[in-house]
């Protein structure tokens, strides 16, 4: 039973093997020429994509280079803008028209006593500057931002030790 | 013909297919020779030829008050060149440039038409040129015209502060004041970017970004100046020096708890914005680079020494018997008058040469010379403007210097100081004896938006804060006697003193002209402002009071109205 089976797919195999070889053998043979027409057709693709991409990059670098001319033309236009409100704005331009309005430094000044107001000693001083911090230390300048290290140490969670070092 | 053998046929073809071989070995010999040995020197002229490289200008910082004044920034200005040997249409170009460039069409087709490779066609066209130069050239109508836009220094506020702030070289190189002593900081640094061009070497090629370093704009300064208070300074010099006849004078007025300078005029003013055309000279500032004999005003600094070493006290009484002999010099008062038993008040008042120099005498010449080089005279007082000399003090033992220095010096003879200087030490009375270190950048500002400021430092404590204030009430004193003084101001006390110093000329004083002065600060109970009036060689009189007091006065009067100081009975002084 066993052996007539073995036979049997034996000869089954065989015959399969004989059927596959006789197609292969009718098939046409123009196999290279597809070889070099797939190929082809890939550099193509490749080719098409890279053109793609390399054309739209040209574009946008154009547009980019366009658009920072025009930012550059706009800088060079409101530098000559501040100039000319600054002309404008300058105390002798200003003092000028004033005068020509009939303006002029006060003569007499003259202060109401309201003893329903009592403004703190610092109030009826000058406010216009800004109060300054007095240090008796080393010519220095002091960075408004903090240091490189700073940073890094607030990231990393160690801020009490970065505003130790902001101290000092 | 008969037919070829096989041995013949083999044998041309090897003679074929040797010169072949030959003559594509020579070709490869020559190619290795361009591609390989003049690679370097060939590439880089094609890499010329297809490229250009533009410098991308910096902009220069701006310099702004501290209420935001703009006294120096950069405008654009256009270069515009031509390459006519590249032109093949000069009328049709000409006719495009002439009202954008505003220059005759005649002109331009002329300087198009030439056989040069390039021609200069304006030098400063306006900012505006730019966009109307690059819409033309990507309408074809122009072509082979490079235009490069160039900053300017300009200063909007004409004249305000400038001596203070210098100018700005063609070669865009600070020159006085602050443009020179912040030069690094204001300057940045120029970019340089190369750019695909076409044949005519315009940047129209979109092959990609253009390389290099691009430029790096300079920092921004903000100054301690308040413009107001610099305008208030310098109208008043001017119309007292104008009222008194001078040629020139200068005022400062400091902050003494500080050290910022809030205005410095020094007149007359150069031109800045015409630096060209204007003598270098009217650019060095008087007030750091000028020093002058600054008289009378310097007894508040002999005054001080002999308060604060203690050889005098607030209470004591003075001989004055019109003339004292100091290392064989007889030294009078300048009435050449006798006054008898006098107070400090009244010493100052008077302005007594005689006690001044026997204050100086008591105090000794080792302590009175360590109190001038502490008050910061004959040293740089570190104020961070370019040309800052620091005047000349001798010294006991430097071969130069006579017993009878110490008496003159007393009454501010023969030491040599800066106005600033002078100032500083009469802010240094006004800070409770603290000297401060003057400084007029207040604030950095780099293009990043990070802020640099500066403190104020004192630099030491030359004067006990009790001396300081037993001066101030002296000179105060002395002042409110004076009826006649014309720096008094109403409703305010104040601390001066007034000066008259001769000039020196060689081989002794010049027996015309004078330096009229006055230096104070008010109000006396909490000093706010410090001003130092300087005049040089008035006509109308040669005296302090009658030529610097007055400017004081007004000065005071308009800082007051201008910053809402109240008078003294408003703010209750002294109670």
């Amino acid at each position: 039973m066993f052996a007539r089976l073995q036979d049997h797919l034996r000869y089954q195999y065989r015959k399969l093997k004989k059927q596959l070889r006789a197609r292969w053998q009718t098939m046409p043979r123009f196999g290279s020429a597809r070889i070099a027409l797939v190929a082809l057709g890939a550099f193509i693709l490749v080719a098409l994509v890279y053109l793609a991409q390399a054309s739209n990059a040209a574009a946008i670098a154009r547009e980019l280079r366009v658009k920072q001319l025009q930012i550059q033309e706009i800088q060079r236009e409101n530098a000559q803008l501040r100039y000319e409100i600054a002309a404008l704005a300058a105390p002798s331009a200003i003092e000028q028209r004033a005068r020509k309005l009939g303006l002029g430094p006060a003569k007499r000044v003259v202060y109401a006593e309201m003893p329903w107001i009592q403004p703190s000693p610092n109030e009826l001083m000058p406010a216009f500057l800004p109060q300054t911090q007095i240090v008796p230390a080393p010519e220095t300048f002091n960075t408004a931002s903090d240091t490189t290290l700073q940073q890094l140490l607030s990231v990393l969670g160690f801020g009490s030790l970065a505003d130790r070092i902001r101290a000092q | 013909m008969s037919a070829l053998t096989s041995n013949q046929f083999s044998r041309r073809t090897y003679v074929i297919f040797a010169i072949l071989l030959a003559g594509a070995l020579m070709i490869a010999v020559r190619l290795g020779y361009w591609q390989v040995m003049r690679h370097d020197d060939l590439n880089q002229v094609a890499v010329g030829l297809r490229e250009r490289t533009i410098t991308e200008y910096a902009r220069r910082g701006d310099i702004l008050t501290s209420d935001g004044i703009l006294l120096a920034t950069d405008i654009y200005d256009y270069e515009v060149a031509a390459h006519p040997n590249l032109i093949s249409n000069p009328k049709e170009q000409a006719q495009a440039l002439a009202p954008v460039l505003n220059i005759s069409q005649t002109e331009l087709t002329e300087k198009l038409s030439s056989k040069a490779s390039t021609v200069m066609l304006t030098l400063s066209a306006p900012v505006n040129t730019g966009k109307e130069l690059t819409d033309l050239r990507n309408a074809g109508k122009i072509g082979a015209i490079d235009f490069v836009a160039k900053p300017n220094r300009r200063y909007p506020g004409g004249s305000l502060a400038a001596h203070i702030i210098g100018f700005t070289n063609a070669s865009r190189v600070g020159a006085y004041g602050i443009e020179q002593y912040y030069d690094e900081i204001l300057r940045g640094r120029d970019g340089q970017i190369r750019a695909e061009s076409d044949a005519l070497g315009d940047e129209t090629l979109p092959f990609d970004l253009p390389q290099g370093s691009p430029a790096l704009d300079g920092s921004t300064l903000v100054l301690t100046l308040n413009s107001a208070i610099q305008n208030i300074a310098e109208r008043e010099l001017q119309n007292g020096i104008e009222a008194s006849g001078a040629k020139s004078g200068q005022l400062l007025i400091l902050e003494p708890r500080t050290g910022k300078i809030l205005a410095l005029a020094s007149y007359p003013a150069p031109d800045v914005n015409n630096f060209s055309t204007t003598k270098l000279d009217a650019f060095a500032d008087p007030v750091v680079s000028l020093p002058y004999e600054p008289g009378s005003v310097f007894k508040v600094v002999t005054l001080s020494t002999g308060l604060d070493a203690g050889k005098i006290s607030p209470g004591i009484i003075l001989n004055d018997p019109g003339s004292v002999i100091i290392g064989g010099r007889t030294i009078y008062n300048s009435d050449r008058a006798a006054h008898g038993n006098v107070d400090l008040t009244t010493a100052m008042q008077l302005s007594l040469n005689v006690i001044a120099s026997k204050i100086a005498l008591s105090t000794g010449a080792k302590t009175f010379y360590q109190y001038l080089h502490d008050f910061g005279f004959g040293s740089l007082s570190g104020v961070d403007l370019a040309g800052e000399i620091p005047g000349t003090v001798k010294n006991p033992g430097d071969g130069i210097w006579y017993e009878s220095d110490l008496g003159t010096n007393s009454f501010g003879q023969g030491v040599a100081v800066t106005p600033l200087q002078m100032a500083n030490a009469i802010a240094t009375i006004a800070n409770g004896g603290n000297l401060m270190r003057p400084y007029i950048v207040d604030r950095i500002i780099h293009p990043d938006g990070t802020v640099e400021t500066r403190s104020p430092r004192i630099i030491r404590r030359v004067l006990k804060a009790e001396t300081a204030k037993t001066v101030s009430a002296i000179l105060e004193h002395s002042i409110a006697k004076e009826s006649t003084n014309k720096a008094v101001l109403t409703g305010y006390s104040i601390v001066g003193k007034t000066g008259t110093a001769q000039i020196p000329v060689p081989g002794g004083y010049d027996p015309k002209w004078t330096i009229a002065s006055f230096g104070g600060f008010f109000p006396a109970d909490n000093p706010q402002y410090v001003i130092l009036v300087k005049i040089d060689r008035p006509t109308s009189s040669p005296w302090g009071s009658i030529v610097a007091s007055p400017v004081f006065r007004s000065v005071a009067q308009q800082l007051a109205q201008l910053t809402g100081l109240p008078p003294d009975s408003i703010r209750g002084a002294g109670k």
